[in-house]
């Protein structure tokens, strides 16, 4: 047991709030956006994941399909794989580091993945569109 | 600028992108796991229109969170949205076309 200090009780020589609970507001927003960010990362990663299972599907499709064209889509989808798995590694990193504040928009891995996703679409669209030509 | 809102749009594209993911998969699947469609044609259809939704989605997605981050970035009110209509009434379609090819087949 501690004795009772003589000092007066003041905010100053309180004890400190347990981690995690915010003590002021600013704390409070400094916590918020912390979490956005995880929340944020964790989001590029799901989208990532979703790319892997995505982007193999077409990698099987090309492998069992008599339509040689398909190979073309495997390829592009290859190459898309490698372009996500950079952006999201390095917009994680940035989220991850503990520089509050300094995230960015994202702006840069924004635009090379919705290029990169839109790319994969375009080739899907003209392969299937040659596909159909071909067929009637 | 509060990162909380730039960090909320990021969310929401991915999530969108997310979306255009799930619907160009759908696309490859009926092409090539549904084999019991009689009717080549319809099931080319549905494939076709899985991957023309998937593209005007992902395209569509990066607009979106271009205008939001400008609009956030002036101060002035959220753009309104297309995006969402566009998505309903695509499924939608995607929807009867699967149901009549189940039906014929």
């Amino acid at each position: 047991m501690t004795p009772p200090s003589d000092r007066p009780v003041t905010p100053e020589n309180l004890p400190a709030a347990p981690q995690g609970l915010a003590a002021t507001p600013q704390d409070s927003v400094a916590t918020a956006q912390g979490l956005a960010a995880e929340r944020t990362a964790l989001a590029w990663r799901r989208t990532a994941i979703g790319c892997m299972a995505n982007l193999l599907l077409f990698v099987r499709a090309a492998a069992t399909s008599e339509y040689r064209p398909v190979v073309i889509l495997a390829v592009v989808a290859i190459a898309a794989l490698a372009v996500v798995t950079v952006v999201c590694v390095r917009r994680g990193a940035v989220l991850h580091s503990h520089r509050k504040g300094n995230w960015g928009n994202g702006r840069r891995s924004i635009t090379a993945f919705a290029g990169t996703i839109s790319a994969v679409v375009a080739t899907a669209l003209g392969i299937a569109f040659a596909y159909a030509v071909s067929a009637a | 600028m509060d990162y909380r809102f730039t960090l909320a749009n990021e969310r929401t594209f991915l999530a969108w992108m997310r979306t255009a993911l799930g619907l160009l998969a759908g696309g490859v699947a009926v092409h090539e796991l549904v084999r019991p469609f009689r009717h080549h044609g319809l099931r080319s259809a549905v494939a076709m229109s899985c991957l023309v939704l998937a593209a005007v989605i992902a395209v569509g997605a990066y607009g979106r969170w271009r205008h939001v981050q400008s609009a956030m970035e002036r101060g002035d009110r959220l753009p309104r949205t297309v995006m969402v209509p566009i998505l309903a009434a695509g499924i939608a379609v995607i929807a009867v076309l699967a149901s009549v090819g189940l039906l014929l087949s």
